[in-house]
């Protein structure tokens, strides 16, 4: 009986393990088969909320910004404003009053209507919730009021010319009082009135997107009916998913090495495209500490520095060389640091350093620091590079020096650091959130260059008053040349994008707005894509 | 069994202060490292006042032993707290999970227990053969695999190169997830039949549960052997050499189940160890448990998060090696205080 039991149990378990086996085998032969119009993106960016009010991370952000709209969006490809939910805006002359049109006939993806009242309430809800990106809107706005179904009107605290680029971040995104409350963060739900909706979130694990085919504008409906976005843990597991096909993109962020294989063997088997990034690098100069307080010093340091060396030794050809605080690709950039100092021009620095009252026996004694982890592993050759650069005169000796993140903030606020390097990333694209933090009186202490100019202040304050942007341009040209002359800040480089993806997709957009947008993307029907490498944008078509 | 009951209930209260020894060291250890939540998710960029005003909407500008006492009272509650980082509860983020790393980890223990048990007792059968001599090199190596290595590795032989096993994850892309029972993709699979789900959940389990099973089998091998090999010395072995009964039945019938006690002791002293080898096999696989959980919220300084999952983890530990210890003194009465 005993044995008979025995040789049940066995065949059962016989029979199991063949089944199993057999399935096994078939998908690890044949795999799941993928439908034809999915993309399936892969990243190593984590979603941390995807509700507009609290979301202030790249990914989520991003998620936000294909699933929802704005008032106003960047037009692709560009850092340009267009009008979006807002069919139009009026600001009025004192800068202090903007009026929106709101676009009629737009619905969320759950079918409830979009009205003014549903903007002004959003933006409310933003501010009243107290989320971490709230502040771009509590300190700049003083009170929203609707005057009609359709018409929506806010009131500033001051003139503040760059807040339609505010509201074309997610913050100011409307949402649905039908699905959102003002108690609490709906982090894991999304409804917008965006060209993808929702269908699927498992956290850490994936995002599954599906075209909304009532989208408002038809020019910018998906051409792919799902977007699968696979979470990886790390650049290396990344990079083999694309490898080995599991996913057909992968976005943010392979290893520097890694990208530097894909631009070598771009064509093979996957094309990969280049695009410039908000992300700025610079050194920052303390303009109250002995020696570098002489304008004349801190002009020599900007005509030593050599940021080719740091561009193709340091990043392997994957950052942009910087001549303004202005990253290249936004309106108003002028390279005016190339054209006042040039790059490692050592003759340059020493006839300053010279006129300064430097020379070989007295040398001027520089402090340069960096922070080991907070930028990553390559910040350490980025400032041995710099000591290299500026130590070329011979006439300067530059001791290198470094602190962990929380000392060196409190370096620089307290002042104690002659130069050291920082980075940037914009809060909204505009001019003015890459020089009025930087320049005006109060910022500049709080930045650690206690750059501190009347003229400097009344320019910038200049160029907020107005909405007009060619006045703006004019503005900032001025701002920028006595940036330059001043130099309480040097420039280094900007970081570059990339997206390596199977040939065959076509529409990949990368720009300074670093909007990724999956609705732009297709799988084409046989055109190449060899072109696009280096020349993302106008290659692209957007029909 | 009424010392059996006492002995229990002094193991559990000899776990209380461990606990809570282990879960004030990592408060305190966590707010002395550098660098702060707030600093550490937006790096600075924020405006001074709006970081102070979050800090304090936090608590994080209390006193550190205000903001302990607050801990150890929402502790006691039950209450884990909220996560910084995504505004939500952490008792709920931990359920969401850790059913991913009970399901590695099962699969790891299984393949580790039998490759362990198998290779162990061969060797010991033919101690000091050329065997015997592999098995041990082999259980050595596998001791001393770096997971992250090796797990790379294996994905771009089978991933890359082959193409035939999946680099991550728990699914194919294109895969729904079966209906939530356990959270154990392959049991919910299976319970509401979803066989596409359960195979690709199955193909996604090899890499991950292989190399967690391998480097884990190289204790059990050595302990296996060594147990084995006393055992093989009892009389009894011999008396069932001498009626003749054959030598595979006396391996595995006989001697096995003599040496599976200190096999369990072992597995509970080394839980912890497979729980640390899950968080390396998790972030390797991009695995979405408990262990990729801790690593992520490690580098973004999410305090009770970290909290947390170590409050879990040493529960899990403490509940396990009780366990053991329960079964240990009910099969071998010498054990009992």
């Amino acid at each position: 009986m005993v044995i008979f039991v025995n040789k049940n149990l066995v065949t059962g378990l016989v029979v199991v393990l063949v089944v199993v086996a057999g399935g096994v085998a078939y998908f690890v032969m044949f795999g799941v088969p993928k439908p034809k119009d999915t993309l399936i993106v892969g990243t190593t960016d984590k979603i941390i909320s995807l509700d507009p009010a609290q979301a202030y991370d790249y990914l989520s952000c991003n998620i936000i910004q294909n699933v929802m709209d704005g008032l106003l969006r960047y037009k692709p490809g560009t850092t340009e404003l267009e009008p979006a939910l807002a069919e139009s805006y009026t600001v009025s002359e004192d800068g202090l009053v903007y009026t929106f049109n709101i676009r009629q006939g737009v619905k969320f993806h759950d079918g409830s209507p979009l009205n003014a009242t549903v903007v002004k309430w959003s933006l409310d809800r933003a501010m009243s919730m107290g989320g971490d990106p709230a502040f771009l809107l509590t300190e700049i706005v003083n009170k929203t009021e609707v005057t009609s179904e359709y018409q929506l009107k806010i009131y500033l605290k001051y003139p503040f010319s760059a807040f339609p680029s505010i509201l074309a971040f997610t913050v100011a995104y409307p949402v649905t009082p039908t699905k959102y409350n003002t108690t609490d963060f709906m982090t894991d739900n999304i409804v917008g009135t965006g060209p993808f909706k929702l269908v699927e979130f498992v956290r850490d694990q994936r995002i599954v997107l599906e075209r909304y085919d009532d989208y408002w504008d038809p020019d910018l409906l998906p051409k792919v009916r799902r977007v699968i976005i696979q979470f990886y843990s790390t650049a290396t597991a990344l990079k083999q998913a694309l490898d080995a096909g599991e996913i057909d993109l992968a976005y943010r962020t392979l290893t520097p090495e890694d990208t530097a294989s894909y631009v070598e063997t771009n064509g093979t088997n996957f094309y990969i495209t280049e695009g410039p990034s908000p992300a700025i690098r610079y050194l920052v100069i303390n303009v109250k500490r002995a020696g570098v307080d002489n304008v004349k010093v801190r002009q020599a340091i900007a005509c030593a520095v050599n940021r080719t060396s740091i561009t193709e030794d340091v990043f392997l050809g994957q950052a942009e060389e910087l001549y303004s605080m202005v990253p290249k690709g936004m309106w108003s950039h002028e390279d005016v640091f190339l054209d006042y100092w040039g790059n490692a021009n050592v003759s340059g620095a020493v006839a300053l350093l010279q006129e300064a009252g430097y020379n070989e026996t007295n040398k001027l004694e520089l402090d340069l620091w960096y922070t080991p982890t907070h930028y990553g592993p390559t910040e350490e050759d980025v400032a041995l590079k710099l000591e290299e650069a500026l130590e070329a005169t011979g006439l300067i000796d530059v001791t290198v020096r470094s602190a962990e993140w929380a000392d060196y903030r409190q370096n620089w606020i307290n002042g104690v650091m002659d130069v050291f390097l920082l980075g940037w990333y914009p809060d909204y694209l505009d001019p003015d959130d890459y020089l009025f933090p930087f320049l005006n009186s109060a910022g500049a202490e709080s930045l650690g260059s206690f750059y501190n100019d009347s003229t400097m202040d009344q320019l910038l304050e200049n160029a907020r008053v107005t909405s007009n942007v060619t006045e703006r341009t004019e503005w900032y040209h001025e701002v920028q040349q006595k940036l330059a002359a001043d130099v309480p800040y040097v420039p280094l480089w900007q970081a570059k994008q990339y997206a390596v993806y199977k040939k065959g997709l076509l529409g990949v957009i990368l720009d300074a707005t670093q909007i990724f947008r999956y609705y732009t993307i297709y799988w084409s029907a046989g055109e190449t894509a060899s072109s696009i490498f280096m020349a993302p944008i106008s290659e692209q078509k957007l029909e | 069994m009424g010392s059996l009951k006492k002995y229990i209930v002094l193991r559990i209260l000899t776990a209380i202060p461990m606990f809570f020894i282990l879960i004030t060291v990592i408060f305190f250890f966590l707010r002395i490292l550098p660098g702060d939540p707030i600093s550490a998710m937006y790096g600075g960029k924020l405006p001074a006042e709006y970081e102070a005003y979050l800090r304090h909407k936090l608590g994080l500008d209390l006193p550190y032993h205000i903001q302990y006492i607050n801990y150890l009272r929402s502790l006691f509650m039950g209450d884990l707290g909220t996560s910084i980082y995504t505004k939500r509860p952490i008792s709920r983020e931990i359920m969401e999970n850790l059913p991913a790393t009970l399901e590695l980890t099962i699969y790891g223990l299984a393949i580790a227990l039998f490759v362990g048990i198998t290779l162990g007792s061969s060797a010991a059968h033919r101690r000091g053969s050329k065997i015997d001599r592999l098995i041990r090199v082999y259980s050595v190596l596998t001791y001393a695999l770096f997971i992250p290595w090796f797990g790379t590795l294996l994905q771009f032989i089978f991933g890359v190169y082959l193409h035939i096993l999946p680099i991550g994850n728990r699914l194919d892309p294109t895969v729904d997830a079966p209906i939530r029972i356990t959270g154990l993709y392959t049991i919910d699979a299976l319970l509401t039949g979803n066989f596409l789900a359960f195979f690709s959940a199955l193909r996604h389990l090899i890499l991950p549960s292989l190399v967690l099973g391998i480097v884990l089998s190289g204790i059990f091998v050595r302990m296996t052997r060594e147990n084995m090999i006393v055992i093989l010395r009892k009389d009894f072995i011999s008396f069932a050499k001498a009626r003749g009964i054959s030598n595979d039945k006396i391996i595995w019938k006989h001697a096995l189940k003599n040496t599976l006690i200190p096999i369990i002791t072992i597995f509970g002293l080394q839980f912890a160890l497979l729980l640390a080898g899950a968080i390396l096999t998790e972030t390797t696989f991009s695995w979405p448990g408990l262990g990729s959980y801790l690593k992520l919220r490690i580098e973004y300084r999410d305090y009770p998060a970290i909290q947390g999952v170590i409050v879990v983890y040493a529960i899990l530990v403490i509940i396990v090696s009780l366990i053991v210890d329960m079964i240990y003194a009910m099969i071998d009465p010498r054990i009992r205080y």
